[in-house]
């Protein structure tokens, strides 16, 4: 089933919380919403849900609209946050009441309850209350009863939030396989960046409102389209500087304050080149050594295993970079900072929008 | 795992969206909820409201019937204001309504929750379930027991117990201090109200709090005036307002108890018995209306200050499933 | 020496409190204590029993003969049928209504639940006249005179609307406090608001509705003024009523009769209140939670 989101807003009492979403999900394809905490997109899964109206805009399913119709007749399946399963009903129940409600036979639902149970590994809870299970077989739980009505289009609400982390990595590649094999569209909420790049084939990054990008993971994080994507997304953020662009000779520099001027490569040359620009590079594309680059004073090293995370200080402004465990880095110390200029990022400093990728 | 027999099983069905016979909107599924009880309100509530100031413009009662009456005006509001047992029956509610308040249904109320919040728990929980006991007492069963609690010797308990062994004169207490009988009475009864909504009040004030005062050296005495008393100042406000009203228009226990003798026919009381219920079996509806009229719209004006003074508007939250 | 202070210390503190409790607590202890020994007692003086003359002894059964009188009987089943019907009715209607006012958006909302609030507040005795004439309308209204005035459906209606603000307010107050995910997975998995109310929400308010159970049945069992005010009939008359009569009676009341019969319509109550006081309490400091 496909999902196409037209012009659509949203306000709850005059405050307008989804600006002019727009958004195509291929039949099929596994679309993850990312943002922080209250940027609007459990909002729009709620459209999508039919659990909330849309101020303005269309929501079609396979080019059908589907502003007016209530949620039992979108045909969709959703997985909660909260698991929401009825407490009062024990597992068979709560997995086969979507098909209760359709008046299936006692023969099919039974039939539906073991292959869905079975492939979710909670064959053998069906008599149990969902109260005496574990997080995580509520959460398969949840799942199933999402999956067994054979849904057009799978919701999940950050339905991972609440396990604990390993059990979360676990469930996180399961429900990707499930996904994939059965081949249902699939909506995800989450704020975890990492769950959404392993998970979707597609993001749709959003921030107050407003959809600041929507493309595969790779792009979300090779080719940020505004400043809020290249620093929401990645582990250490993405650092951010004020630089001038000049042209000397047919080449592009881009000039610190520090007179320090590097070279651009052909690849990262913008085509227009505001008055201001923010200057973005990840902390793995950079180099702390001795040799050349932009002063810094180390202010402190965070040890994490794989990588040391190594905090440096100029004039105030704090820059990440990463270093080998087997570095000999000192708090304290000067230090030069030297870029990768082929993964470097450019930003007008006005519109907060890349000049490189729009 | 199943997952192949999921696959196969999903071939067949409808994977798709396919809308057939779709319902549209869910704009008046409210109805259904609401209906009875918006029937019930209408009803019981608004048509009695209106029926009462209709009345009250005619001079219906038991002499014209219900075919021979004629309009007359604002006549039994006027007479209100001239009728001779006006004053009485104003000063008897206020009376009553005051000291009832003061004393029982604040007062006592705010004693009982405190004292019982500060003896071990079971005593106190002990404490408060015997004080609801005359809420939920059948009402004449209540009123009999204050009865014999008050008769004169040889019967009543309270003369027998401490009058008559002390030597002081006994007397049927009911007819010789008829207001604080009336007051007794209904104090009993609305003590209760205030104690409950203030002890979980009380509760709910943080331990903290109670504790730094005792670490800053206070009495009970000064915590009850500088803790206790400025942290419940809320429900004491809408125990006091909501109980002033309720005082103020119920009559049941009087009525059971002298049913209005001995100068104790509030002004409720009196409505009642001119419109509905006398033992003369003569009606005078219009008059009784205005009267009940005067109530309802002392009723009214407190209900529209509620509204104002705890600001209920406010703490409505916005349902989160949206009609489409 | 810190422990030796607490031994002599006299815990002043925690007596004091008590000591005034129980004083202002002697005339319901006196007079609950009477209501039962009287049942057993030919006479009372004080709160001695006594035989007819006058002398301490006279404990006696007699007074519970009523039992054997079949219109005690048939008072207690109307009694029972009252409040009954009406906490079934109260139920109905406020958890219906509690429904919507919490969860469903549709305009008047807002001002239904300001004058639900309201309507707590607005006594219903107050339009006990003007009720009369409402009853005496339905009464000549030729399908639904069975709800019309000295009848007990009528009683009935009116005591469910009495109860009714209370009701609505305190289902709303236990509606508003379930996860709206909940209420969200059953609407995707196919149920209509009706259904989800049903089967998924009220499984979910069970606390509340025994409390709302329990109180109404308890004021439908011991309620007065509306039976008294809207049945002359004495074979729809409930025991109230009918203990009302017995006091009114010209010759010598038999307060022990009284008493008895009293003590009868008390002890269902009185148990119900044992088993549930921790709802009951719940109830009343309900009142107001929506409130502040």
């Amino acid at each position: 089933m496909r999902v196409n989101l037209e012009k659509i807003t949203k306000s709850f009492k005059k405050v307008e919380v989804l600006q002019e979403i727009n958004l195509d999900v291929k039949d099929g394809e596994f679309v993850a919403f990312l943002g922080p905490s209250g940027c609007g997109k459990t909002t729009t899964l709620l459209l999508v849900a039919g659990i909330y109206k849309s101020t303005s805009g269309l929501i079609k399913f396979d080019d059908t609209v589907v502003n007016k119709l209530v949620p039992k007749d979108r045909n969709i399946g959703m997985v909660f946050q909260s698991y929401a399963l009825y407490s009062h009903m024990n597992v068979y129940k709560n997995l086969t009441f979507a098909l209760m409600l359709q008046k299936k036979s006692k023969a099919e639902m039974d039939k539906a309850a073991k292959i869905t149970s079975e492939m979710m590994g909670i064959g053998h809870l069906l008599d149990r209350k969902v109260g005496m299970l574990s997080g995580g077989q509520q959460q398969r739980v949840a799942l199933g009863r999402a999956l067994i009505k054979k849904p057009g289009l799978l919701l999940f609400d950050e339905p991972l939030s609440n396990l604990d982390a390993r059990l979360r990595i676990h469930m996180r590649s399961e429900i990707k396989k499930i996904q994939h094999d059965l081949g249902t569209t699939a909506i995800y909420v989450t704020h975890d960046q990492i769950e959404a790049m392993s998970m979707a084939d597609r993001i749709a990054v959003m921030n107050e409102g407003v959809m600041q990008a929507y493309d595969t993971p790779v792009n979300i994080h090779d080719k940020p389209k505004t400043l809020f994507v290249a620093t929401f997304v990645g582990n250490p953020p993405m650092n951010i500087m004020d630089v001038t662009l000049q042209k000397e000779n047919g080449k592009l520099y881009m000039k610190f304050s520090e007179g320090l001027s590097l070279e651009i490569p052909p690849s990262r040359t913008p085509k227009v080149i505001p008055d201001r620009v923010k200057m973005g590079i990840r902390p793995q594309d950079l180099e702390i050594g001795d040799k050349e680059g932009l002063p810094f004073k180390v202010y402190t090293i965070e040890p994490t295993g794989r990588d040391d995370v190594i905090i440096c200080e100029n004039n105030g402004s704090m820059f990440t970079g990463l270093a080998n465990p087997g570095h000999n880095i000192k708090e304290g110390e000067n230090v030069k900072v030297s870029f990768d200029m082929g993964k470097v990022q450019f930003f007008d400093a006005d519109t907060e929008k890349s000049i490189l990728w729009n | 795992m199943g997952l192949k027999a999921v696959q196969e099983s999903s071939k067949d069905s409808t994977f798709g969206f396919n809308p057939v016979q779709k319902k549209l909107g869910n704009k008046y599924d409210w109805l259904l909820f609401m209906g009875p009880a918006m029937i019930l309100v209408a009803v019981f509530f608004i048509t009695p409201v209106i029926i009462v100031f209709i009345i009250s413009f005619t001079d219906m009662s038991s002499l014209t019937g219900f075919s021979n009456w004629s309009w007359i005006g604002f006549d039994n509001w006027i007479k209100i204001f001239t009728h001779p047992q006006s004053g009485q029956h104003i000063k008897v509610t206020v009376i009553y309504v005051f000291f009832t308040l003061i004393f029982f249904n604040v007062g006592l109320a705010l004693l009982l929750a405190i004292l019982s919040t500060h003896i071990p728990k079971a005593a106190g929980f002990a404490f408060r379930a015997l004080w609801l006991v005359p809420r939920i007492t059948p009402v004449v069963v209540y009123i009999m027991m204050w009865r014999y609690l008050m008769a004169d010797s040889p019967y009543g308990i309270f003369n027998e117990l401490f009058f008559r062994p002390l030597g002081f004169e006994t007397s049927e207490m009911v007819a010789a201090h008829p207001y604080i009988a009336i007051i007794l009475v209904n104090g009993f009864i609305g003590a209760s109200f205030g104690m409950i909504i203030f002890t979980s009040a009380i509760e709910s004030i943080s331990r903290d709090m109670m504790n730094a005062s005792l670490v800053d050296g206070a009495n009970i005495l000064q915590r009850i005036k500088y803790i206790i008393i400025p942290q419940i100042r809320w429900p004491l406000m809408f125990v006091t307002t909501f109980q002033t009203l309720s005082l103020i228009t119920s009559f049941e226990q009087i009525m059971i108890l002298t049913d209005g003798a001995y100068g104790t026919e509030v002004w409720s009381l009196w409505a009642y018995h001119k419109g509905l219920n006398n033992y003369f079996g003569q009606f005078q509806w219009g008059f009784g209306m205005a009267l009940a009229g005067i109530l309802v719209v002392i009723s009214i004006a407190f209900c529209i200050a509620y509204l104002k003074f705890f600001k209920f508007s406010d703490m409505i939250q916005e349902p989160k499933i949206e009609t489409l | 020496m810190i422990v030796n202070s607490k031994i002599r210390t006299f815990p002043w503190g925690k007596v004091i409190p008590f000591a005034i409790l129980l004083i202002f607590s002697i005339p319901l202890i006196l007079g609950i204590y009477w209501v039962v020994i009287s049942t057993f007692s030919v006479s009372t003086r004080g709160l001695i029993p006594v035989d007819s003359a006058g002398n301490p002894g006279g404990l006696t059964l007699a007074n519970w003969s009523f039992l054997k009188d079949p219109e005690v009987w048939k008072l207690t089943w109307n009694t029972f049928v009252l409040a009954t019907t009406l906490t079934l009715g109260v139920l109905l209607v406020s958890s219906m209504a509690g429904y919507a006012l919490a969860r469903i958006n549709f305009k008047g909302r807002k001002s239904f639940l300001g004058s639900t609030m309201v309507l707590q507040a607005f006594p219903a005795t107050t339009l006990l006249i003007a009720t009369y004439f409402v009853l005496r309308f339905i009464s000549g209204v030729p399908l639904i005179s069975i709800f019309g005035y000295d009848t007990l459906g009528g009683v009935i209606l009116v005591s469910i609307s009495t109860q009714l603000p209370l009701g609505i307010w305190l289902m709303k107050g236990f509606f508003d406090v379930i996860p709206w995910d909940l209420e969200r997975a059953a609407l995707i998995d196919g149920c209509s608001r009706w259904r989800t109310f049903r089967q998924i929400l009220l499984p979910q308010i069970r606390p509340g509705i025994a409390a709302l159970s329990i109180f109404s049945f308890i004021t439908g069992w011991s309620s007065f003024l509306i039976p008294y005010s809207f049945m002359t009939n004495q074979d729809t008359a409930v025991i109230s009523t009918y203990i009302n009569r017995l006091m009114q009676e010209t010759a010598p009341v038999n307060y022990s009769l009284v008493s008895a019969v009293g003590l009868f319509q008390l002890i269902p109550v009185i148990l119900f209140f044992i088993f549930t006081q921790k709802y009951l309490l719940a109830i009343f400091a309900g009142g107001m939670k929506g409130g502040s």
